[in-house]
């Protein structure tokens, strides 16, 4: 079985598809990083003084003049307390002209790093499909059968090879890009608030199994259609139109693809539903009947784990048993 | 009782087309290869030679029957007996994107052979200098060869080759062939399907034909052979009175062209001395021995003429 799984792990490396995409599952998360690193870049000296120069401009303008003077005589219409609070609440500020906001660790961790792990995912699974799908299109699959002729332990080579690599590859790219946060935050002097570590670690984690369990069911599902092209119809039908979808048809969206990911990764999250008849007449707004409801991190992982068994499991059966060509 | 590598009893594979349809490919086959020498696997195209190299060779699952390769139950115990095998499967099929070398390698790695035997395989199929081309650039003569390298990683006892010189050209069919009597000679039982037969005419010592999946004749291509080695062929100046003195005496004779064929197990002195009795001068005699294709036609005939094995069940 070893020697089945170094074989695959060969092959994998060997395929420039391959080392395509993983070269993307590096490059993506660092052109987010460099993206973010400099959206949020401190206010340099020039920049302060030039804000302060418009500032300055613009209170010389006729136009801001007159507003005061209309402002100190009637200042109540202008929902200033008192005439001479004018000038200080209406006029001009440097940080209209400074639109950069600092670094947020919080925004960071609740919308990039799970944009990351689903990202990864999404290129991780291509690899699992690219992988699986180049067998079946070269035929080659049928030769390598003739050497090995025990079905399982190819699927089982085949799909540790994809997993490892998945696993491997996620975990050090999402180390490498909260450990570049953090030394940027630290950088800046941005204090980490101390339940951010677990929870960043805790999401990469679990962005690491998404990634695993992803490419694994890329592949399963490859190996099931031995189609590169069904593959990514599937997933991309699944990603672009699954959602919208199950919307159409009315389910309820803690069934929708893309709650149950957000859920895995963000360690539950809330949906909205129409509150139902008898909470018109309710004295007390209760969270049931502001239409809040969950998914929680337990509801997404059956969900995910439900498909990824199906996928697996009808992949390995028909290996198996049907014919290879 | 001679030792027999491949076996198989009532062999049968049925298909569902799209429609939902049964289709048989191979129909209760009985096939038995000797140990030693290369044995000719003739059929139609679409008799069911490749469904039945597929199934002994675990790609396809038979729907009934049972197959034995080396004694061995086989696709159950195939893992056991399949070092000793060798196939190539049609067209050779390899990762495209990787040169001749890497596809050895990998295949040499699943076996756990040393890589040392990737080289002597490149070596023996004439393969060095190219090896290190991707498998997309190789011509048809190439793969082919690449692909009977890939056979050697083994040092297989029995060698099943699927069409082998399919779209060669002359000097890849005469390479191919001797790689073939190469290995037959030193001791590996080769399996040979072919539609051609003057290939296996050429290079087997026994042959199975088969046609819709059953079997249809199967010996040593000598024995086969035997039955239509009974017709001559004679060069004389009146042939149409050589058929009327030779029809009177018995014979089983027609005019063909400027001579005359006769059917006949007796030896050609006789009918030499019953024209000579009627004075009738015998220029040349020569014996007509059917070659395998006649002999192939003859009995595939209804194969040929019936459309393949379609919804027969």
């Amino acid at each position: 079985m070893i020697g089945v799984l170094r074989v695959e792990l060969t092959r994998l490396r060997w395929r420039r598809a391959v080392l395509v995409l993983l070269g993307a599952c590096v490059l993506v998360p660092a052109v987010i990083f460099a993206v973010t690193a400099w959206n949020t870049r401190p206010v340099s000296a020039s920049e302060l003084a030039q804000a302060e120069q418009q500032v300055e401009r613009l209170r010389h303008d006729n136009g801001y003049q007159a507003d005061i003077e209309r402002c100190q005589r009637r200042p109540q219409r202008y929902g200033v307390p008192t005439a001479d609070q004018c000038e200080s609440q209406m006029g001009p500020q440097v940080e209209w002209f400074i639109s950069r906001s600092p670094l947020d660790l919080r925004h960071v961790s609740r919308g990039l790093g799970p944009t990351v792990c689903v990202l990864l995912a999404g290129l991780l699974m291509l690899m699992g499909t690219t992988f699986a799908g180049a067998d079946w299109n070269s035929g080659s699959m049928s030769n390598q059968l003739l050497f090995e002729p025990r079905r399982l332990r190819v699927w089982l080579g085949k799909a540790g090879a994809v997993v490892a690599v998945a696993v491997v590859t996620s975990a050090v790219v999402l180390a490498a890009f909260w450990s570049a946060v953090l030394l940027l935050a630290s950088a800046r002097g941005i204090d980490v608030p101390p339940h951010l570590t677990p929870f960043v670690r805790d999401q990469s984690l679990r962005g690491v199994v998404l990634a695993g369990a992803g490419s694994l069911g890329a592949f399963a599902v490859t190996m099931f259609f031995r189609s590169t092209v069904a593959t990514l119809g599937i997933l991309f039908g699944t990603a672009l139109v699954g959602s919208l979808l199950l919307a159409a048809l009315g389910v309820s969206e803690q069934w929708f693809p893309h709650v149950n990911v957000g859920a895995w990764l963000l360690d539950g999250v809330r949906y909205y539903v129409t509150p139902p008849l008898s909470c018109r007449s309710a004295s007390h707004l209760t969270r049931e009947c502001r239409g809040i409801r969950f998914v929680t991190l337990r509801d997404s992982a059956a969900y995910l784990g439900f498909f990824l068994a199906i996928a697996v499991a009808m992949s390995l059966a028909a290996f198996r048993r049907r014919d290879v060509p | 009782m001679t030792d027999l590598v491949i076996e198989t009893t009532g062999l049968r594979k049925e298909f569902r087309d799209r429609r939902g349809r049964r289709r048989v490919a191979v129909a209760g086959l009985d096939l038995a290869v000797p140990a030693g020498g290369v044995h000719g696997f003739l059929g139609p195209n679409g008799s069911g030679k490749t469904t039945t190299i597929r199934m002994l060779l675990g790609l396809a699952r038979a729907t009934r029957g049972s197959m034995r390769l080396f004694g061995t139950d086989v696709p159950r115990r195939l893992p056991q007996v399949i070092d000793r095998i060798g196939a190539v499967v049609e067209a050779p099929k390899f990762s495209p994107n990787f040169t001749g070398r890497q596809n050895l390698q990998l295949l040499a790695r699943t076996l756990g052979t040393a890589t040392s035997r990737v080289d002597a395989a490149i070596e023996t199929v004439s393969l060095t200098g190219r090896d290190r081309d991707r498998y997309k650039s190789y011509s048809l003569g190439m793969k082919q060869r690449l692909a009977i390298a890939a056979t050697l990683l083994k040092e297989p006892s029995l060698l099943i080759l699927d069409e082998p010189t399919n779209g060669l050209d002359p000097a890849g069919i005469r390479e191919i062939r001797d790689t073939i009597r190469d290995l037959s000679q030193s001791g590996v039982t080769v399996l040979l399907s072919s539609h051609i037969l003057a290939e296996v005419q050429q290079v087997c010592t026994s042959a199975t034909i088969i046609g819709n999946g059953r079997m249809l004749a199967s010996g040593t291509v000598e024995d086969l052979l035997r039955p239509g080695a009974s017709s001559l062929r004679i060069d004389i100046s009146d042939p149409d009175a050589a058929v009327r003195v030779l029809t009177a005496a018995g014979y089983t004779s027609s005019r063909t062209g400027g001579a005359v064929e006769v059917e006949t197990q007796r030896p050609g002195s006789d009918v030499a001395r019953t024209l000579a009795e009627h004075d009738l001068w015998v220029d040349s005699l020569v014996p007509v021995r059917q070659d395998l294709e006649s002999f192939f036609l003859e009995l595939t005939a209804d194969d040929t003429l019936g459309g393949g094995p379609e919804g027969r069940s």
